[in-house]
């Protein structure tokens, strides 16, 4: 640990300080100053106390860590089977809960039976056992009828909503953590439906922060639900083709290559500008199935790319908006693209073309810039990412942040650390993207 | 002498902070309840609390009330030939507190702590303070409504580390609040709320009942006397119910008489969509707070509505336990107005307090988002302030033009959580020239501040020139202009307010007026005798007649009260 931790200096602390004693400098300082007549000043002890707190935290958890892999020798020897997981430490509300390693496209997992020894009214429990209730009702429905009627799943989460189990405010949210899991754990029958559904019910079109609120499966509905917005943007006759592309994926894994030939192109551009809401939408092993079988088909005579106008009507020049580039980098110019495109893998997230990568030697000068970070992340990976354009000088010009850490004090570390860079080397690319992963012992 | 007022929508109260401990200034009634309504006397002047409720039924047509929930628009309210906006009739009630707190205090009375909803909106938080400024009073600060309930709560545990939870729930708002307490700071973590919320909707809800029950006719809704009487006799049977298990809701119109019974158990279930609206933000509090249920010390009950069996109840099955109702749930917003007034003055007994507060809403800007090289999607909504961000607060962002040939650029300012901005509300306009150059060079460092009053201030600088832009607001219809605000303030003070010594005999008449209206046969004519008799001895102009006089009339509409199977009024 550094010494000279700056948030830690302004609250007149050093690093063997601890939650309680960083609430009391906070205090002690608060009293000195006058928010209403100096309110950078407040601002700035805010900021030093928040990072200080999450540090804090941070610390402590490590710890904990720590004396857990000096201890379990023993339990070891005495069990063969690896040792169940410890509950999650109590120290975090942790609202994000269960926090089971999302990846996309990989079968997700049945709800997990609810272990016995809780009491009768604890909140998890009673957020499970209605989980497990849902799920049947909607088994149930999967299995009568081929067609998923949104009302009868509406109708459907709003019983569970309604049940009097879901009154305590706690076993509410970890009920919604439950449902945003099975959402992010990519599609399987009956997610679509589910995916409008929830939305409308738990209003998460409404209020962006409640997602943030749900983990990295929340994180990833947050995406899916923004890159969902632009869909339906779209000019009616897109919508249409691309809406009976998703049904054909969700129907069949194997497709006619009248069908390939006609739908792959469509499939492609979903994936390319839609990637986290398609893997909630249809099965991406079924996509993988149809680029296997489009490489293998015969090359087309005569193009058959459609030409896509994702355009909404190209505005006139003092009709102005502003524009942020924030959601742009996952959604890329595939337009002129060849017809037998096909990412190797529809990774959701690609670099920007025109932003180069950072050199190794580079990136690592900056990151060691990063002081060893404090932070109570969910599991996975975590990391903070940047375009940046520099000036002729090497200084920074522009810098835009494109995805977050979930941190935002990791995120602007990372940014300090970026500026604290300048001037970059003259063979530093003008325009560059550099990615900082969070260390992964400091999230958990 | 700074004083904190409550300005409720049914309610208003004011409050001081003396000798170390805050205290409510009762009316010239004796009353620390005013009631918010303003009606027009017969002889032209302005009448505040008792006297006007009891004349929303006699003379509805020159009695207003609940205006609290128009502050912020342009909604004009017609009393008789005069008509008045929001921040007017809710000046005249301030005054009437403020003439309250001199006559007690006997000194003038100057500045004010106000409190609004915590979910009020920068139109409605500016029509507050332009309300102040109408009846002559520096409005120090807006101070949230669960913040001060907070605080008259938390200033009695300083000492102590707590954490709880504000359920505020008045005639009209509903706001809830999550608090820290430590080292004598108190810290607001997290504030969510419901403008159009409160104790009235469960009012109109069994209006509407009480409608079909007796096949009202529609018509009947267009009798503003007939609503207004009825919505009394409504409001007296919510209150029963929070003492007893049923109650009988009677009135009789033209010779008809109407009834409905209402127990408990059907009075919650006509009022369970108003009862699951609490649910959401007290969810979005305790999200946002990043604390689970279980980690509070504390539920905190304000506002009259948070009285109602039904909500107590909810309250409990939602937390998984009972919340705390140690303090009287009408008084706490006042008295912590008045903690935050002892607070601004710096009282010695306060000294070592720190409050510190959030802003409830998100805000930012339209942006657009790029597709591809010439397609964009326009109008998402890019937030410059996070909600429940620990006020006073400054955050600046850079944005640039769409295209190279752009010579302006149009920032729309925003309140709200949804991604569309179109979903969210339109706080104002900047319009702003760009100079010559390319895109990358056009940038434009866009800073929100927000400050302790909730007020916005957005002020946009284009970097190459360092030209710096205010936020003007443009045709949001509920603001005055100071120009305005200093007109307006003169013609309210040409107004006639009813002499403060003569209201008391006045809200007698005004209640006997309304009695009389409501009873009939002997009694009516029994009543119609003593009103002529009291009329009589008050002209006298003598204190010795009269004084024994309005004792022994204010006796007799007690029980005629009483004896019309009415609910005590008064109760």
């Amino acid at each position: 640990m550094r010494d000279t931790l700056p948030f830690l200096l302004r609250l007149g602390l050093d690093s063997d300080t601890d939650a309680r004693s960083i609430r009391r400098a906070y205090a002690r300082e608060l009293k000195l100053i006058d928010q209403e007549q100096d309110a950078a000043g407040f601002q700035e002890l805010r900021d030093a106390y928040d990072s200080a707190l999450q540090w804090a935290a941070w610390r402590d958890r490590q710890a904990q860590q720590a004396a857990a892999d000096a201890m379990p020798t023993a339990t070891a020897a005495a069990a063969p089977a690896p040792a169940p997981e410890p509950a999650a430490a109590p120290a975090v509300p942790n609202y994000g809960m269960p926090r089971t390693p999302v990846t996309l496209g990989a079968a997700p997992e049945p709800p997990a039976p609810v272990p016995p020894p809780l009491p009768h009214d604890d909140p998890a429990q009673l957020a499970a056992a209605v989980f497990a209730e849902f799920r049947a009702a909607t088994a149930a429905m999967l299995q009568q009828q081929h067609v998923q009627h949104p009302p009868q799943w509406q109708a459907a989460l709003q019983h569970s909503l309604d049940d009097e189990r879901l009154l305590n405010i706690t076993a509410r949210i970890y009920f919604e953590a439950h449902i945003a899991q099975l959402l992010a754990g990519g599609w399987q029958p009956g997610n679509e439906v589910l995916f409008v559904v929830a939305g409308k019910l738990f209003h998460w079109n409404e209020d962006r922060r409640r997602l943030q609120q749900l983990g990295r499966a929340g994180a990833l509905i947050d995406k899916a639900i923004d890159e969902r917005t632009i869909f339906d943007r779209l000019p009616e006759s897109e919508l249409m083709i691309h809406r009976a592309a998703i049904v054909l994926l969700r129907k069949s894994d194997t497709p006619s290559d009248y069908q390939l030939r006609s739908d792959m192109p469509y499939v492609e551009k979903l994936m390319a500008y839609f990637p986290v809401w398609m893997a909630m939408m249809v099965d991406l092993n079924v996509v993988q199935q149809w680029r296997g079988r489009a490489a293998a088909l015969p090359p087309p005579k005569k193009s058959w790319l459609p030409k896509i106008n994702l355009g909404i009507s190209p505005r006139m020049g003092w009709i102005l908006f502003v524009v942020v580039l924030q959601l742009a980098r996952m959604i890329f110019n595939h337009v002129d693209t060849p017809a037998g495109f096909t990412p190797p893998n529809a990774a959701p997230y690609l670099a920007t073309p025109e932003f180069k990568p950072l050199p190794g030697y580079l990136h690592q000068q900056i990151s060691a810039r990063i002081p060893v970070f404090p932070l109570k992340l969910g599991r996975g990976e975590h990391q903070a990412e940047f375009n940046v354009i520099l000036d002729e000088q090497g200084n920074i010009y522009q810098q835009m942040m494109y995805r977050t850490s979930d941190s935002i004090s990791y995120d602007e570390a990372a940014s300090k650390a970026l500026r604290a860079s300048q001037p970059f080397p003259p063979e530093t690319p003008r325009k560059f993207q550099v990615t900082f992963t969070v260390p992964t012992g400091s999230s958990q | 002498m700074i004083v904190g007022i409550d300005l409720g929508t049914t309610n208003s109260l004011i409050a001081v902070w003396e000798n170390g401990a805050a205290r409510l200034i009762p009316n010239s009634l004796g009353e620390v309840l005013t009631p918010s309504c303003v009606s027009v006397d017969d002889d032209g002047s302005i009448l505040v609390g008792r006297a006007a409720r009891e004349r929303l039924q006699t003379h509805p047509l020159l009695s207003t009330a609940a205006f609290k929930r128009h502050m912020g628009s342009d909604r004009q309210i017609q009393l008789g030939t005069r008509s008045f906006r929001p921040e007017e009739l809710s000046a005249l009630i301030l005054r009437s507190l403020k003439d309250d707190a001199e006559a007690a205090l006997g000194q003038p009375v100057t500045e004010a702590i106000i409190t609004v909803p915590a979910y009020f909106s920068d139109a409605q938080r500016k029509a507050t303070r332009a309300a102040g400024q109408l009846a002559g009073l520096k409005v120090d600060r807006l101070l949230n409504e669960p913040t001060a309930a907070a605080l008259a709560y938390g200033i009695h545990l300083r000492d102590s580390e707590t954490k709880f939870l504000v359920f505020d729930l008045g005639g009209g708002t509903f706001d809830v609040s999550v608090l820290d307490l430590f080292d004598n700071v108190m810290e607001v973590r997290a504030s969510a709320g419901d403008n159009f919320l409160g104790g009235e909707d469960f009012v109109a809800c069994i209006v509407e009942r009480f409608f079909e029950h007796n096949k009202l006719s529609t018509a009947f809704k267009n009798d503003a006397r007939f609503m207004q009487r009825l919505h009394a006799q409504v409001e007296l049977a919510k209150r029963a119910l929070s003492e007893s298990s049923s109650t009988t809701i009677r009135l009789s119109d033209n010779g008809a008489d109407y009834s409905m019974a209402l127990d408990e158990a059907s009075f919650e279930k006509f009022c369970a969509p108003l009862l699951s609206r609490l649910r959401d933000p007290v969810d979005r509090a305790l999200r946002d707070a990043q604390l689970p249920s279980t980690e509070l010390d504390n539920i905190v009950l304000a506002g009259g509505a948070s009285r109602m069996p039904m909500v107590r109840r909810m309250v409990a099955r939602m937390f998984g336990r009972f919340p705390s109702c140690d303090i009287n749930p009408d008084e706490v917003v006042a008295l912590g107005a008045a903690v935050q007034a002892g607070l601004k003055a710096r009282d010695a007994a306060l000294d070592e307090v720190v409050m510190t507060d959030v802003s409830p809403y998100s805000l930012g800007v339209d942006t657009s988002v790029r597709l591809s090289q010439d397609a964009y999607s326009h109008g998402h909504f890019d937030p410059i302030i996070e909600r429940n961000s620990v006020v006073p607060i400054s955050r600046v962002k850079r944005y640039f033009p769409l295209q190279a040939s752009q010579r302006q650029i149009v920032l729309n300012v925003y309140q709200g959580e949804a991604r569309m901005a179109a979903d969210n509300v339109r706080l104002g306009q900047l319009q702003l020239s760009l100079p010559n150059g390319p895109v990358e060079e056009a940038g434009v460092d866009v800073r929100f501040t927000y400050d302790v009053n909730g007020l916005l201030q957005v002020e946009a600088t284009i970097v190459k020139t360092q030209q710096t832009t205010t936020l003007l607001i443009e045709g949001n219809p509920g603001m005055l202009s100071e120009q305005e605000i200093a007109q307006r303030f003169a013609d309210l003070s040409a107004l006639k307010i009813h002499p403060r010594d003569q209201m008391e005999n006045r809200t007698l008449l005004a209640r006997a007026e309304r009695l009389y209206q409501q009873l009939r046969g002997d009694l009516r004519e029994h009543l119609g005798h003593q009103i002529i008799r009291f009329e009589q001895a008050l002209e006298t102009q003598d204190r010795k007649q009269f004084g024994p006089a309005a004792e022994g009339f204010g006796r007799l509409l007690d029980e005629l009260e009483h004896q019309s199977f009415l609910p005590d009024y008064t109760s």
